[in-house]
């Protein structure tokens, strides 16, 4: 086989690989995340789930760890009935995409610019994890974020997927 | 009877005093940042140490030439426990 036509072959297959990438981005971009704003976040519709409601930013080191530690969890046991969601309080969630888009779909996204959930929850540190079980009750709340301390938070959560809670309606 | 109204006059005087202490103290309860509003407090500048080695360095470089060291802490803030 001529150099020539090796070259040729070589640059054929780039270009359809290079076209298939550029397909499968396109693919990805048009199916964006759903984003819920504040007043859309309601506790009730995860009843029969267990439910963890994680405040988040991209300002918030620690939040840089917990938030794909609680999705490595979603993604591992979100057929157990283990639901997210990722309250961000940031004014600018952009500033949070790239940390966003490395997140297991099945975690829902909530955007509280204005700090009315994170007022409601009366935050008293970021990043702060709410932990409800089955029947929507409070069962933990967890201030900060250790990786030390993960393993001993993974267990409770696991615990509580193991209980049938009063509402199992899912 | 003018006692009376000067006695009337001073309760007046006294709640109102009340009044407006409560109505100060009060104005002090919205006071600090709470913790989802620190976006701007942990940016790089905003740290009292922005720069750990830069301050080891110097503490280092004081050590050297005064023979002494202590009293600055120990850098990147925190307790200092270390």
């Amino acid at each position: 086989m001529s150099p020539v036509r090796t070259f040729l072959i070589a640059a054929v297959l780039v270009a359809a690989f290079g076209a298939a990438a550029a397909a499968a981005t396109d693919d990805a971009a048009a199916a964006p995340r759903t984003i819920l704003g504040a007043d859309q976040f309601d506790l009730a519709a995860y009843k029969g789930k267990v439910l963890v409601v994680d405040f988040w930013a991209s300002w918030c080191k620690p939040c840089k760890e917990s938030l794909p530690w609680l999705s490595g969890l979603a993604a591992a046991h979100g057929e157990q009935g283990l639901a997210i969601v990722a309250v961000n309080v940031e004014e600018d969630l952009d500033k949070g995409r790239k940390l966003l888009d490395a997140l297991d779909p099945a975690i829902v996204v909530v955007h509280d610019p204005e700090g009315k959930l994170a007022a409601r929850y009366e935050l008293q540190g970021m990043p702060s994890a709410f932990v409800y079980d089955r029947s929507g009750e409070l069962k933990a709340k967890h201030v900060g974020f250790l990786p030390a301390a993960a393993d001993a938070k993974a267990q409770e959560i696991l615990q509580l997927l193991q209980e049938k809670g009063d509402g199992d309606a899912h | 009877m003018a006692m009376r109204t000067r006695t009337r006059l001073v309760l007046l005087l006294q709640a109102l005093v009340v009044l407006a202490a409560a109505l100060a103290a009060g104005g002090c309860s919205s006071l600090g940042v709470e913790p989802w509003e620190r976006a701007v407090l942990a940016e790089p500048g905003m740290q009292i140490d922005p720069d750990v080695v830069v301050t080891a360095l110097d503490e280092h470089i004081y050590f050297s030439k005064e023979a002494a060291t202590g009293g600055l802490g120990t850098a990147g803030g925190g307790c200092g426990c270390n």
